[in-house]
């Protein structure tokens, strides 16, 4: 062979990698892009509904002024996940993409099932990724769920992931869960699952100028705050917005929150303390071969709001005693969240058992068939330390004489 | 006799070594699939990388007692023309089985990863079309390339490292050491195995411009394939915990997890890239030593017309010898790839090191 035709050779060759792509050529126009899932029990025994909102990408780039909602809502039902997704192919003239696919909701009624059936699919799938959320939604169906919109943002569920980091940096009381940490969750023994929970709401009508609606139909919103606890895949009950911060000081998942205390000697006047750090220590220890659990929060914080004259550099006991007040707002959010797992739920949402198998494993192993009942029998002490840093741009609150 | 003219710099060498211990962690990473409890799967890397040193330092020690010959060359000159050629054999034989599963596994994750539909004989065929072309261009074109991927590909090694921050857990590599040190045993063997395919410097080695740096450059190599794989063993852990021994091509899983700022996603890519820089050098790394040491065997005066024919066959062998995915996966576990590699390496390193002394013995008298 030349040299000229073993080139001509390689170059044919360095295209073919470019022409094997024939294969699994997917152009923008032929896909319906998936912005989230919702899983119900459908109404045949044994079958799953899987409902997407697929985006219309026509919808979204016109003018903001038209009235078609930027997504299509769409139902599919199959013996299996799998199955159901490609029964789409029957209803969608674009193949459904799931690579940008954010939000796994799942209806009540299949959760208290167990949702072990339904998640294999998409930590799987190539397209599906484990960073997806997943959402239990409280007393509905998922499909109900995605009728919902936000505002401010067309797409919704670009409105629930703007309010789901929001809560998670501002407020502590919703949960990230992401499929790769919902399965971990499954496996490590010693720990259930917690997962996001969503409940619909209605959104108030558009009010134009003249204080009339503007539309016929309101639609609905979504909230998303507090917690679905589990017990193994199934659900068992719901943590609120507080218990769900209490979980949050104990994993030491905190970023961000908000504490309205009361003023010491003075009731109904209000103190707020913007929380900006926080950070937990769970210590597991064996103490006449029963298992106990010391919990240490630390947290920092700024005086944010008062509602009453102080003067902190004059009253410094006021201070501290605020600082208190903080330490036992939190110590009340953590018993009350630690009552509702030892006694409600009887679900080892903390990871306790978790960190006996990583520091006590020899012990953990004699343990783990009787966690349930250790668990629940759990001694726990716990230890918050509370520190007020600074107090914005003014000193002390304002008089008025 | 010099079949191969060519003569490359210790850092090439590196460059080869590095580049192909990357390809069996970047794509199969046998040591995680599989494995319980997952955690402790560094602790068994670094027990590999330490029993691999040794190995190593036999390899080129033997090198150094026969200098300016390959492996296939001094066991005939050791064992005479028989035996040394039979030893020839389990070398070449080895690295063939090298290729068959270095090209299914990159065939295997390109199929899986991003184009389910494509056949893999269309990866196979062409990579190895392009590998094989590279080792007919001769050793020390593929080693510069080597030599200027090495720093690409590790850039994209240290990115897939420091990314996926957000997600890690290093709580996760607790329990250490659940089921006792003598459970390391058998991950370490299989991890173990990453490591024999360096017999191939038994043919590069005699072609360094310094034969002084073999050891140096080899060695340092050799470290940082083992951090590489330990490192990517504790990451895979931190962010999968317990699942990660369920992952097919792990460290692929890990780059899939990156998300920073809500919008830099995606970036699977550079997994992918590693991949093909990757075994490419590597696959044309063994189907180059393959035809010398063919030549070698049969007294031939070229091996380049050898690797069309290496790689052809190296083609239908590739799709052949595995009918599934869970057949590969089983394959590279420690009681399969791991034990063979162990027995063909002593196979092949104790009659030459039996030879070297007798001799040895024989000229002291």
């Amino acid at each position: 062979m030349s040299i000229r035709t073993r080139r001509l050779v390689l170059v044919v060759l360095i295209l073919m990698m470019f022409l094997t792509s024939c294969w699994n050529r997917r152009e923008i126009e032929t896909l319906g892009f998936v912005l989230a899932v919702g899983v119900d029990k459908a109404a045949e025994e044994g079958k799953i509904m899987l409902s997407v909102q697929i985006a219309k990408p026509f919808a979204l780039a016109g003018p903001s002024v038209v009235a078609e909602r930027p997504f299509w809502l769409v139902s599919s039902t199959g013996y299996t996940v799998f199955e159901a997704i490609r029964n789409f192919l029957s209803q969608s003239p674009r193949r459904p993409f799931w690579a940008h696919n954010r939000f796994i909701l799942i209806g009540e009624e299949l959760a208290r099932e167990g949702i072990m059936e339904i998640i294999d699919l998409f930590a799987r799938d190539g397209e599906s990724r484990r960073t997806v959320q997943v959402v239990i939604v409280k007393g509905a169906k998922a499909v109900d769920l995605l009728q919902a919109e936000f505002e401010l943002e067309r797409l919704p569920s670009e409105g629930a992931q703007g309010i789901l980091l929001g809560s998670l940096a501002g407020l502590g009381t919703t949960v990230g869960t992401e499929l790769n940490d919902l399965l971990q969750m499954l496996e490590l023994p010693g720990m259930e699952p917690v997962a996001l929970r969503a409940e619909i709401v209605d959104r108030p009508p558009d009010v134009d100028l003249r204080g009339q609606s503007k539309r016929d139909v309101i639609s609905t919103s979504a909230r998303l705050s507090g917690a679905a606890v589990f017990k193994k895949d199934k659900l068992v009950g719901w943590l609120g917005p507080k218990q769900t911060r209490g979980l949050l000081w104990i994993k030491g998942e905190i970023k961000g929150t908000v504490l309205v205390v009361e003023y010491p000697n003075e009731q109904d006047r209000l103190i707020t303390v913007e929380v900006i750090r926080a950070s937990s220590k769970v210590t597991p220890k064996i103490i006449d071969g029963k298992p106990q659990i010391k919990i240490e929060i630390n947290v920092e914080g700024n005086l944010g709001e008062t509602q009453v004259f102080f003067d902190p550099i004059t009253q410094l006991e006021k201070w501290a005693s605020i600082e208190r007040r903080v330490a036992e707002a939190i110590r009340g959010e953590v018993q009350s969240v630690l009552d509702a797992a030892q006694k409600e739920y009887k679900s080892d949402i903390f990871g306790f058992g978790t960190s006996f198998y990583r520091n006590y494993y020899k012990e953990w192993e004699r343990m783990q068939a009787d966690w349930d009942r250790l668990f629940q029998e759990l001694a726990v002490e716990i230890d918050i330390r509370t520190g007020l840093r600074r107090s914005g741009l003014a000193v002390r609150g304002f008089l008025d004489i | 006799m010099q079949l191969e003219k060519g003569r490359i710099s210790g850092r090439q060498m590196m460059a080869l070594i590095i580049l192909g211990r990357i390809v069996s962690i970047m794509i199969t990473f046998p040591l995680i699939t599989g494995l319980s409890p997952v955690q402790d799967a560094w602790l068994a890397g670094l027990v590999s990388l330490a029993v691999a040193i040794p190995f190593l330092l036999w390899i080129i020690k033997l090198a150094e007692w026969f200098p300016d010959k390959t492996i296939i060359e001094y066991a005939i000159e050791a064992l005479g023309p028989f035996f040394g050629r039979i030893i020839g054999a389990a070398v070449l034989s080895y690295l063939i089985w090298d290729i068959v599963v270095a090209t299914r596994s990159i065939g295997d994750s390109l199929t899986v990863a991003i184009m389910p539909d494509t056949p893999i004989l269309v990866f196979i065929i062409v990579l190895l079309a392009i590998a094989a072309n590279a080792a007919r261009c001769g050793l020390e074109v593929f080693s510069r390339m080597g030599e200027n991927s090495l720093f690409v590909v590790l850039a994209f090694v240290l990115l897939i490292w420091v990314l996926p921050y957000e997600k890690t857990d290093f709580l996760r590599l607790k329990p250490v050491l659940s089921q006792g040190p003598l459970w390391l045993i058998r991950p370490s063997i299989s991890s173990f195995s990453f490591y024999t395919e360096l017999i191939v410097l038994g043919l590069i080695v005699p072609y360094l411009n310094k034969r002084d740096e073999a050891l140096k450059y080899s060695l340092l190599g050799l470290l940082i394939s083992g951090v590489i794989l330990v490192v990517f063993a504790i990451l895979v852990v931190a962010v999968f915990g317990p699942t990660a021994n369920g992952l097919t091509m792990p460290p692929y899983s890990l780059t899939r997890m990156i998300t920073i700022a809500r919008f830099f996603e995606r970036v699977e890519a550079i997994s992918m890239g590693v991949w093909l820089l990757s075994s490419g050098i590597n696959l044309a790394t063994l189907l180059w030593a393959t035809a010398i040491g063919l030549a070698q065997i049969f007294n031939l005066k070229g091996y380049r017309f050898l690797v069309y024919p290496i790689a052809a066959l190296a083609v239908p062998l590739s799709v052949v010898a595995f009918e599934s995915i869970v057949e590969l996966e089983r394959f590279l576990e420690y009681d399969m790839w791991g034990y063979l590699s162990i027995i063909m390496v002593l196979v092949i390193l104790l009659p030459l090191t039996a030879a070297w002394l007798f001799r040895r013995l024989r000229s002291d008298a």
